[in-house]
């Protein structure tokens, strides 16, 4: 069910470090989410992919600020978008799970507490939120959600809480939910457990997702859209299966290259060389020129805009008409 | 499958374990006890008035009918030794509790508040910090006067709680701020953030349960160093006036005669040194507790 009206609109984002010369850490970000999509963002860290992600909800750390930008939100379908604050949104609309279930969990509350607190807050009764809270662990695949609304944080496996956090953010009723690495604390099999009930709410609640992750196996299987973030800056984006066949922005490219294979003849795994580059020095012109194996002279002279590339696709390689990078792959 | 099941129990046994600490915090917890049994039992396991002078027993040594001897003017040394755990535990359970309460509070809301206020709070701690503590406490008793008693309290307690409040707020203080600092952006803060919480419950109920702890482990580690600063202070003329049975006075008077009757001396530092150790014992398994 993919809406064609998007749930939440985010235009020319950008985030720094407080003070007058602080260094540009998200620059001119956009993006848009439809009804019922998952938007995919991927990228190595210090890429920006989660500043952006906790600026949806205001939850920059301290020394951060959003310096450009305006969001837009449809709470209902029958909504017009309206203009909000980061603030509005939480609790209304739109929640969060988070990458560490360690830490995500407050240690001096019980499962159950935990779980009813956002209902709690909005005014429910005591009993009703405590029902809604059995009601919401059993959905999210808790077993025996009875016992474990009595068990404290540090009694549960990582995937128990991850799926406990996930209910925590249901708790609220969010059209939006967003997704910060939930399953890249979490080891293989219940990283896969993880991804499927993420999957089974999408469909079940027509939940709007935001789905952030440096794995790029991760987000191939569950976005249909998706981002590519480098430096601070979508380089890439379009739909997540012709962005893997077809990437157009030589990271993407190394990205995929990166990523082991399953099937077909054994090759040497292809590492993206050098390392990305720190925020407040950035190379000029392309910012990733000084590591791409396709550039020429005239990238080094100014960052190529994100520019429209056929179907709700967009890159950002001054070369992504010449270069048949698909092909390549 | 027997490897499997040997791995199995012992995770168990792991998990099962008490948590370290218990037996630190036990060994505090009876010390402690005992001296509060004492001081609640005074009459029944002493003569009952550590002012009743014997002139005839003057520093007569440890006997069945003196446990501990008598003192220079003959009154019984075990006697005192008792009631002035009464005085002793009173000053330092006040001297500590006040300054932790308020300055507990104020590390919370430097830790939370605005930017200047913050600042404030903490250059202010500054020069409390560098305050050196006897020098602090001569002017403060030259400028309050000894102190008659007051209310439940003998004379000269009230100036020794106050210069305590004064000063030993700033510990807490710092410690609060760093710790709400650092569960203030904790993943879990961020997420009742997240689901709209409102500020005063993400307070009450995300970050105070989870930073007091470390307050509470402080305050036993303070009534330890309590009893020993307000002992000394008394030592050296500026506490608790000589002839109250406080441990601190009491060394001071038998001072003069610890050539011969040194177990007078021996037998308060004792009690000093037995009284810091088991209440830091408390704050150490505390602590254990509160990390594992």
């Amino acid at each position: 069910m993919t809406g064609t009206e998007p749930v939440i609109e985010i235009a020319n984002l950008a985030i720094a470090a407080a003070g007058r010369d602080g260094a540009t850490l998200v620059d001119d970000v956009s993006l848009h989410v439809d009804a019922g999509e998952c938007l995919g963002i991927v990228g190595e860290s210090g890429s920006g992919k989660s500043l952006t992600l906790r600026s949806v909800l205001g939850l920059l750390p301290p020394a951060l600020v959003r310096t450009r930008g305006t969001m837009r939100f449809r709470g209902r379908e029958d909504e017009e978008p309206r203009s909000v604050d980061p603030r509005d949104l939480r609790g209304h609309g739109v929640s969060m799970v988070f990458q560490e279930p360690m830490s995500s969990l407050n240690p001096t509350m019980r499962i159950g507490d935990l779980v009813a607190a956002g209902p709690r807050a909005r005014g429910v009764s005591r009993r009703a939120a405590a029902d809604q809270a059995l009601r919401l662990l059993r959905e999210v695949g808790v077993p025996n959600p009875e016992q474990r609304v009595r068990a404290w944080p540090h009694q549960l496996s990582g995937g128990l809480r991850q799926r406990v956090m996930i209910a925590m953010a249901l708790s609220v009723e969010p059209r939006l939910l967003l997704c910060d690495e939930p399953t890249t604390a979490l080891d293989t099999t219940v990283q896969d457990q993880i991804l499927t009930l993420v999957e089974r709410l999408r469909a079940e609640r027509g939940l709007a997702l935001i789905f952030v992750s440096h794995d790029l196996s991760v987000i191939a299987r569950i976005a249909d859209r998706t981002a590519v973030m480098y430096a601070g800056r979508i380089i890439e984006q379009g739909p997540t299966r012709a962005l893997i066949d077809d990437p157009r922005h030589p990271y993407t490219h190394g990205l995929i290259e990166s990523m082991p294979q399953l099937h077909g003849p054994p090759v040497r795994l292809k590492a993206i060389s050098g390392s990305p580059p720190t925020a407040g020095r950035l190379p000029s012109g392309c910012r990733f020129a000084p590591r791409c194996p396709f550039v020429v002279d005239a990238c080094r002279e100014a960052d190529p805009p994100l520019l429209n590339i056929g179907p709700d696709r967009a890159g950002a390689c001054l070369r992504q008409a010449e270069l048949n990078l698909g092909e390549q792959a | 499958m027997s490897d499997l099941s040997l791995i199995k129990d012992d995770k168990e046994h792991t998990i099962r374990s008490r948590p370290r600490g218990n037996g630190k915090l036990a060994a505090g917890a009876v010390i402690f006890g005992l001296f509060v049994l004492a001081a609640v039992f005074a009459p029944l396991i002493t003569t009952g008035d550590p002012a009743e002078q014997d002139l005839l027993n003057r520093l007569a040594s440890p006997s069945p009918a003196h446990l501990l001897g008598t003192d220079q003017l003959g009154r019984d040394e075990w006697t005192r030794l008792v009631y002035a755990i009464r005085v002793d535990l009173r000053v330092a359970l006040l001297a500590s509790f006040i300054p932790a309460v308020l300055g507990s509070l104020i590390g919370i809301v430097a830790g939370l508040g605005a930017k200047w206020l913050d600042t404030a709070i903490m250059r202010i701690s500054d020069v409390v910090v560098s305050l050196p503590l006897f020098i602090f406490f001569i002017a403060l008793v030259g400028l309050l006067g000894p102190g008659e008693g007051f209310l439940f309290l003998g004379p000269g307690e009230l100036p020794l709680i106050i210069g305590f409040t004064l000063i030993s707020w700033v510990v807490y203080a710092r410690l609060m701020r760093a710790e709400v600092r650092r569960v203030r952006s904790m993943d879990y803060v961020r997420a009742a953030r997240s689901g709209g919480l409102p500020r005063w419950r993400v307070i009450a109920w995300h970050i105070l349960p989870n930073v007091i702890g470390q307050s509470i482990v402080y305050f036993f580690v303070d009534i330890g160093l309590a009893v020993v600063a307000i002992s000394t202070l008394s030592f050296l003329g500026v506490g608790i006036p000589v002839g109250t049975p406080e441990w601190g006075a009491m060394i001071q008077s038998a001072r003069t005669v610890m050539q011969t009757n040194w177990w007078l001396i021996a037998a308060p530092g004792a009690a000093i040194a037995l009284a810091g150790m088991g209440l830091a014992l408390i704050g150490d398994g505390l602590d254990d507790r509160i990390k594992s």
